[in-house]
């Protein structure tokens, strides 16, 4: 793809979505990050990683076409930067809102060029109020195979 | 500055694949370790969320609650893979109030342990949290000379 029509892509709207952490979910993903010992009513932080990502109106598989990136391309999940308002809940269902921020391309030494696509997500609750902001970075390698 | 107690964890494939069944994650990259040499990668690679979670644990472990973290910014210099031994860090950079909210900035990290402990290590993320604390954690960070 090239960088005029990626940066086109910047304030692109996702598409409305919507998730809800299942208790059971909720469970192995605590089980997965080596954190059983968890007692606490509300969610764990990471979800507010998980919740927008997974919520967010495009499929990660459906975004990577968007951007015109195969799923076996090696795109890796580059920055972060979560905004916490409220705790999340377990069982409740929460709004995603998203759109694509910001588009960069760049040259790595080792990498080659790649570009960083920047998500803008938010996770609202049923009075519209928002849970979390989630800013997530991917990295989309655009050369032949790094050499290292 | 005041450390924060540090954690280790072990990556797990068994945990790479379940992350993946909750987050409908389909990349090979996680599961086909071929591909992932054929990338450049040194092996399949466990999801940013986890090694992201690791650090906010130890954060919770910390703070008392999950509730206290207000804000993460981390960015991933390397992947985790299967096998390798990380350890969260983290060390309290500043306090400042909002409300009557005594609020740590912390400078966080997550590394890969290349041998022993002392053996050298690879950084895999680097950010910055900030944390709501207790009236008890603030007498304890600012006698480490934190203001």
């Amino acid at each position: 793809m090239d960088l005029e029509a990626l940066e086109a892509l910047v304030g692109y709207e996702l598409p409305v979505g919507q998730y809800c952490i299942t208790a059971e979910d909720h469970k192995k993903t605590l089980g997965a990050i080596h954190q059983e010992g968890y007692a606490f009513e509300v969610a764990h932080p990471v979800y507010a990683h998980l919740a927008p990502h997974c919520g967010m109106g495009l499929t990660i598989d459906k975004f990577f076409d968007f951007v015109d990136f195969p799923m076996d391309g090696g795109a890796l999940y580059g920055e972060g930067d979560l905004t916490y308002h409220k705790p999340i809940r377990i069982g409740v269902t929460y709004t995603v809102r998203g759109l694509i921020a910001s588009v960069e391309r760049k040259q790595g030494a080792r990498t080659g060029t790649f570009d960083l696509i920047t998500l803008h997500l938010e996770l609202v609750d049923s009075g519209n109020e928002p849970v979390v902001t989630s800013l997530e970075t991917y990295v989309f390698p655009r050369s032949e195979t790094p050499t290292s | 500055m005041s450390t924060i107690p540090s954690s280790l964890v072990e990556v797990q494939s068994k945990d790479i694949e379940v992350i993946m069944d909750v987050m409908e994650d389909m990349n090979p990259v996680h599961v086909d370790e071929e591909l992932a040499h054929s990338l450049g990668l040194r092996g399949c690679v466990n999801q940013g969320p986890a090694n992201l979670g690791y650090v906010i644990n130890m954060l919770i472990d910390w703070a008392g609650s999950p509730e206290t973290i207000r804000h993460l910014n981390v960015r991933f210099h390397s992947i985790s893979c299967p096998g390798d031994r990380l350890e969260a860090r983290g060390v309290v950079t500043e306090l400042f109030f909002e409300g009557e909210s005594c609020l740590a900035r912390c400078s966080v990290e997550l590394v890969r342990l290349l041998g022993p402990v002392g053996e050298g290590t690879e950084l895999i993320l680097r950010g910055t949290a900030i944390v709501e604390i207790s009236d008890d954690l603030e007498i304890i960070v600012r006698h480490s000379g934190v203001g």
